[in-house]
């Protein structure tokens, strides 16, 4: 039994009441998230703590994405308002919007840069993903859709070699499409074993799950792709676009608890996915395939608590504002209140990410450092 | 049939109607899942959850709701329903929601 943590309050800054998504800068010293509104507000991180710096105010409804190209400094934000800006930080110091017409007419629901940052694709409502390049000539982002879908596409991930995007839909379907674009791509990839290379929109891998997709993510190396599904399942299935498709080589993990709702691969043989349990869970890969998880909020990792004693006024307060009395406590035990909502990596060595933060539906942002990661691993029986 | 409880449940699992659009076989499958679930006394409930499988525990729990819609014993059923969610956990209720082939 661990009796120090290395988890401590300091790692869990409360921002806004609810916040939709996150995106750091490159060197982490930036971070841009929606409070669940149509802004985008970017924070300086340093010292540890977070101060406001700018208040992007383009989008009409709910800021449902944010992606920050690291090496281009670009951020892209994707809406319910059927939009989707690009953001360039000017020399005066002003992030200037560039609006992409994507043709859309339902809401957008997630977006990602791809690896090389001369694209990117929006997940949208209108059951279609929207990939956007942009055109030198006529100085504008131009976007090309990708049909294929019965229902909403509620997320995207590109594979490594650029080419190729995953995609999770609400019809149950976890997806693999060319998304090669002349112009921004030298050539169309042969994948799995194809002769002829797919044209783009073309599905090469398809897979029904049992429930909506949240969210699907690509193993650094693009050998493997992550799932997870409403019916509170992950999976891994091997996927490696040097051969041909294996429909049956799905390792799926059936969950005790509540779905998630987000899954990022941290290196090839370990991944971590967080949703409505509200605790981020890591599986590594072992010799017998994808071991159950270990929750990385485990309460016996940290500091107890100070038994609150409770004061005459604060049990009066707490049973005036909100109906409580000392009996029961909605307070989870876990750091974040509400679901978790997006996951993003912060620190990426040569050989994996050792550092992600999450935000939430309770307006908390929290970081996870490797010291804790390296705790629940080592706790891992693979 | 008898005093065999858990075998007419097992036997009453088997080849769930889960594909079918037809109601008749669906309400039937459920009346007779719900019959043998009620046959099952209360203490015994616990026993017969712990031998059952991650899979059977699935079904199980999609047609505990499905009994709950139709048949009268909420009593019993609501028993199973928290003795199967102890084994399964919150998984295995949203699963029992979530899926588009149910009973």
């Amino acid at each position: 039994r661990h009796t120090h943590t290395s988890m401590t309050e300091a790692d869990v800054h409360w921002l806004a009441p609810c916040i939709t998504c996150h995106a750091w800068n490159k060197e982490r010293t930036l971070l841009a998230l929606c409070p669940n509104n149509n802004e985008i507000h970017i924070y300086e991180y340093k010292d540890g703590k977070f101060a406001k710096k700018f208040n992007l105010k383009e989008h009409d409804q709910v800021v449902t994405a944010v992606d920050w190209a690291g090496e281009s400094n670009r951020l892209v934000s994707c809406s319910q308002d059927r939009n989707a800006y690009v953001w360039n930080l000017d020399e005066q110091g002003t992030w200037k919007p560039t609006l992409v017409i994507l043709r859309l007419n339902r809401a957008a629901t997630h977006v990602k840069w791809s690896p090389q940052e001369n694209k990117f694709a929006v997940a949208s409502g209108s059951k279609v993903v929207a990939v956007c390049y942009f055109e030198e000539e006529n100085n504008w982002w131009v976007s090309k859709i990708i049909k294929n879908h019965m229902s909403t596409v509620l997320c995207v991930d590109w594979h490594p070699n650029n080419l190729l995007l995953a995609t999770g839909s609400s019809d149950g379907h976890c997806r693999v499409i060319c998304s090669a674009i002349k112009g921004p791509d030298k050539k169309r990839p042969t994948v799995f074993g194809k002769e002829k290379a797919p044209a783009f929109g073309e599905v090469v891998a398809d897979h029904e799950a049992g429930g909506w997709i949240h969210s699907v993510s690509f193993s650094p190396s693009g050998t493997q792709l992550a799932f997870v599904a409403h019916d509170s399942t992950l999976s891994v299935w091997e996927l490696d676009p040097a051969v041909e498709v294996n429909p049956n080589a799905i390792h799926k993990i059936v969950m005790k608890c509540l779905p998630f709702k987000q899954v990022i691969f941290l290196d090839d043989t370990r991944l971590v996915a967080a949703g409505w349990d509200c605790n981020p869970t890591l599986y590594a890969k072992g010799g017998s395939g994808w071991a159950q998880g270990k929750e990385l909020d485990d309460p016996a990792f940290k500091e107890k608590k100070e038994a609150k004693k409770a004061s005459a006024f604060d049990k009066f307060e707490s049973k005036t504002s909100r109906g409580e009395d000392e009996r029961g406590t909605t307070e989870l035990e876990t750091f974040h209140q509400n679901t978790i909502t997006f996951l993003c990596v912060i620190t990426r060595s040569e050989a994996a990410i050792t550092e992600f933060t999450t935000t939430g539906s309770d307006g908390r942002i929290v970081f996870w450092r490797s010291k804790t990661l390296e705790q629940a691993f080592s706790a891992l029986s693979v | 049939n008898g005093g065999d409880a858990l075998g007419g449940l097992k036997a009453a699992l088997q080849n769930p109607p889960l594909g079918t659009k037809n109601q008749e076989i669906k309400i039937g499958s459920a009346r007779l899942v719900a019959k043998c679930l009620v046959m099952v006394k209360e203490k015994d409930i616990d026993g017969v959850v712990e031998g059952m499988s991650n899979d059977d525990l699935d079904l199980l729990m999609k047609y505990i709701y499905r009994a709950l819609e139709i048949a009268e014993n909420s009593k019993e059923l609501l028993k199973w329903h928290e003795s199967v969610t102890k084994k399964a956990g919150l998984g295995c209720i949203v699963r029992a929601l979530a899926h588009k082939y149910t009973v």
